[in-house]
């Protein structure tokens, strides 16, 4: 059985990636958490290491489950990956594109910081990251955890001595 | 609106991808972050976040520098921003020493050095120039600074010495370390044995002394107190033995010393100092004649550890009563920075041969070097740091 499947995972797909690789780019299919199949060229999949792995180790030439995104959130993060892939794009088309992609609702920029963590794709993280960094920045403590919804576990005094501390870093 | 999935995600938001977002914020929002969750003050005060942070200041490449100047009377720290186009020296940010506190201020004579920064860590010490009484590691950027605790060996422990001490990083180990070189004095001051050594460690926040310096030629000193070139992950100063200097290499990963020649100079000129030059060093020369006459002589080795490859690259003379020049170190881009006069910054490039003003007065010993922004002590507890 190790025999067959070494066979089917490594085997054969070298051969196909070598083959694929001559034609450019093959189709992936990518099912999403909610069953949805996106078929995709494998230059804009493989932006995700996650799905690349995959492909080098050949066991991507079935359809590719991603238990954890949903198909919303999916055909956000293809769309990103679409728009790396070509490489006419200018720094400054690019720049425009991303800034303009990122502009999300909280909901769904949680979704894409997940996806893109599981994906593993370092750009989308960064700028995704970037965005919530940005929406941290300059808020007071308190401010933070309603716009973010978190729970302030520190006893009151625990909080001010955290504050008392580095005083010079919450002045005005 | 938030859906219910959402409005407790992100609190819980995996380790990683907090640390991703953490690492794009500035110092001082990173700070209150701490203040948010006790999940949250945990992830950042932790060594891993730290050298996360560090690992994404390098990758910025934000070429800092950092130079101690006189601002009102006070010693001030200011931090630049040195870009390939833009050739002005620009200020980015700025740093009160902290090292004024009135329970701090001791008798006239006595002032603060600065002795060597890596990975946003600044070595100041407090004394003399050579009897140095009291060493700290502070990080501006967070606002914290230790105080070293005293060493074993004294001068009632071992009798007089000189003392040159260096201050930097050993990758091997992660650990920032402050080395003391004594160089025992006998009567008349004539250097009578092996230099002592000894080592602390920020890890282990304690000193040692350290075997690897009977490895030393039996009569040697370093008895210049100018603090040593952080280059290479070594220290190096200049030692003397049977009166021929040379380069005291200490390797702070191996913890062993090595020798490099030093060039020969003309008559009784005497290197005075050395200067980290890139991933290399320089030397400085800088003779007072009796006829009053100062000359100033710069080296750089061009290639580090060959002893061949040292290059004179600036030599000036000054007649008596001119307003004499003092290198103190070089730029990223290679130009050496001087003291002009009273306290005049300015710095020369060796390929047009001329000199820029930095338009800025210095303090009494002015410091240069690269910096970096980092969290490095915002780990430690209150009781090891202190955060002002």
């Amino acid at each position: 059985a190790i025999q067959s499947s070494r066979f089917s995972c490594v085997g054969f797909p070298l051969a196909y990636i070598f083959l694929a690789c001559k034609k450019k780019s093959m189709a992936l299919k990518l099912k999403s958490s909610d069953n949805k199949i996106f078929e995709v060229e494998e230059l804009v999949a493989v932006q995700s290491e996650t799905i690349k792995s995959l492909v080098e180790d050949g066991c991507a030439n079935n359809v590719i489950p991603l238990p954890n995104v949903d198909s919303k959130t999916l055909e956000l993060v293809l769309d990103w990956c679409k728009n790396h892939v070509d490489v006419k794009l200018d720094e400054e088309k690019l720049k425009e594109y991303e800034d303009k992609f990122i502009e999300v609702d909280l909901a769904v920029l949680y979704d894409l910081l997940m996806a893109a963590n599981y994906l593993n794709i370092k750009d989308l993280l960064n700028r995704a990251s970037q965005k919530v960094a940005d929406m941290l920045k300059g808020k007071k403590p308190e401010q933070i955890r309603e716009t973010f919804n978190i729970v302030n576990d520190f006893s009151p005094e625990e909080e001010e001595e955290i504050r008392k501390e580095n005083l010079w870093a919450f002045e005005e | 609106m938030l859906d219910s999935k959402n409005s407790i995600g992100w609190g819980y938001l995996p380790d990683e991808i907090l640390i991703q977002i953490f690492t794009f914020l500035p110092i001082k929002s990173i700070i209150i972050c701490t203040s948010v969750s006790k999940t949250w003050k945990s992830l950042i005060q932790n060594p891993t976040f730290i050298s996360t942070h560090l690992r994404h200041s390098h990758n910025k490449n934000q070429n800092l520098f950092l130079l101690s100047v006189s601002r009102n009377d006070k010693q001030v720290y200011t931090l630049h921003k040195e870009d390939d186009d833009d050739p002005d020296f620009i200020e980015y940010t700025s740093f009160d020493s902290p090292f004024h506190a009135p329970h701090l201020q001791f008798p006239y004579q006595r002032t603060y050095y600065t002795c060597g920064t890596f990975n946003g860590l600044v070595c100041v010490s407090y004394g003399l120039r050579n009897r140095t009484e009291v060493i700290f590691l502070w990080n501006p950027c967070v606002r914290k600074f230790l105080q070293l605790p005293s060493p074993d060996v004294t001068v009632d422990t071992h009798g007089a010495s000189c003392t040159s001490f260096g201050f930097g990083f050993d990758p091997k180990t992660n650990d920032y370390k402050v080395v003391r070189i004594l160089s025992m004095l006998g009567p008349l001051y004539f250097v009578k044995s092996r230099p002592v050594v000894d080592v602390y460690s920020l890890s282990t926040g304690e000193w040692r002394i350290l075997s690897a310096s009977a490895s030393l030629p039996l009569i040697c000193a370093v008895t210049s107190c100018w603090p040593p070139a952080f280059a290479n992950g070594a220290l190096h100063w200049i030692a003397v033995t049977n009166d021929k200097q040379f380069v005291l290499v200490f390797d702070l990963r191996d913890e062993v010393f090595r020798q490099i020649l030093l060039p020969e100079l003309p008559g009784k000129m005497m290197w005075t100092r050395l200067s980290v030059y890139g991933n290399s060093i320089a030397g400085f020369e800088i003779t007072r004649g009796i006829d009053q006459m100062t000359q100033i002589n710069i080296w750089v080795m061009k290639e580090y550890g060959v002893a061949s490859s040292w290059t004179p690259i600036f030599t000036a003379d000054f007649a008596f009563g001119e307003a004499t020049l003092r290198p103190i170190g070089f730029r990223r881009n290679g130009d050496a920075v001087f003291v002009f006069g009273e306290g005049k910054l300015v710095s020369w490039n060796p390929e047009s041969k001329e000199f820029k003003d930095f338009r800025m007065i210095s303090d009494h010993d002015p410091f240069i070097d690269s910096y970096i922004e980092s969290l490095v002590l915002l780990d430690k507890a209150a009781n090891v740091a202190v955060t002002y």
